[in-house]
């Protein structure tokens, strides 16, 4: 199983095969059970106990929207979920691309997605968490 | 260094493959490279893990490890190999520990509020809500 896991083609296909049961599941759930005000997802502990809105608060809601195909309503809960997450991740796959090639990486990246996160951190808090434009709008869609 | 043809060892600075005659630097980026000469790669910096654990579960460890992950970039483009290792093996550590405290205080808050609703429902069943 460890030599299963070691060799690079197998952990790809390993990889492709979590990410996709993951994602069903997610799907399925997310379908099955919108996330409302009142529902038993996790909810921020950052936001009960601060009450400030974390980069990530409003997520759920956000790719519940998705799953019904509401993307306005999916960005609007938390847009660095939606289109945030799928940005990085290609950025990051190409950095590796061009290190794998030989070629020197961006050497900012890093730090750009670092002040891109606490940008939207606080910017989802001013003027205040409930009025900022970039928080998350309360729970609309009610279980149907 | 070795040829990236057909991986023959050659000596340092030699512009083509002793074997095969392929260049050896392609261009000059790649002979500025930090950590080819040494023929070490860079250490594994966490990103992606770090910020993922700043979304879901453990906000302020999440952002140590984003630190330390972009600094494993920084100091490995400057030269500074020892830095970059100790950077990773920090953004690693605070990305565990911060996935860590997070699923704890999360099932922590779930048990709460769970207590909550069984209380809630004892509550009705006492008053005769039901």
């Amino acid at each position: 199983m460890y030599a299963f896991v070691q060799s690079a083609s197998s952990r790809r296909i390993l990889a492709v095969a979590l990410a996709l049961t993951i994602g069903g599941v997610g799907y399925w759930t997310l379908r099955s059970f919108p996330p409302t005000a009142d529902s038993w997802y996790p909810k921020c502990v950052f936001y009960q106990a601060t009450g400030l809105h974390c980069p990530g608060c409003g997520g759920t809601r956000a790719l519940g929207a998705l799953v019904r195909g509401d993307l306005l309503l999916a960005i609007r809960n938390n847009p660095m979920v939606i289109l945030g997450i799928p940005t990085m991740l290609a950025l990051v796959g190409l950095q590796r691309r061009r290190e794998r090639s030989g070629r020197s990486a961006f050497p900012r990246l890093a730090w750009a997605l670092f002040f891109v996160l606490v940008i939207f951190f606080i910017a989802r808090n001013i003027p205040s968490p409930t009025t900022s434009p970039f928080a998350p709008p309360a729970p609309t869609f009610t279980s149907s | 260094m070795f040829c990236r043809k057909c991986g023959v060892q050659n000596a340092d600075g030699a512009s083509n493959c002793s074997a095969c005659g392929n260049p050896l630097a392609l261009n000059p980026y790649q002979a500025q490279m930090p950590g080819m000469a040494s023929g070490e790669k860079k250490p594994k910096n966490y990103l992606v893990e770090s910020i993922l654990v700043t979304l879901c579960c453990c906000l302020p460890l999440g952002i140590v490890g984003i630190v330390f992950a972009a600094q494993v970039d920084s100091k490995w483009n400057a030269g500074d190999q020892a830095g970059a290792l100790t950077s990773a093996s920090n953004a690693k550590k605070f990305t565990l520990i911060g996935f860590g405290v997070g699923l704890v205080v999360q099932a922590i808050f779930i048990g709460i509020q769970v207590l909550a609703v069984v209380g809630a429902a004892a509550q009705a069943n006492n008053n005769g809500g039901f």
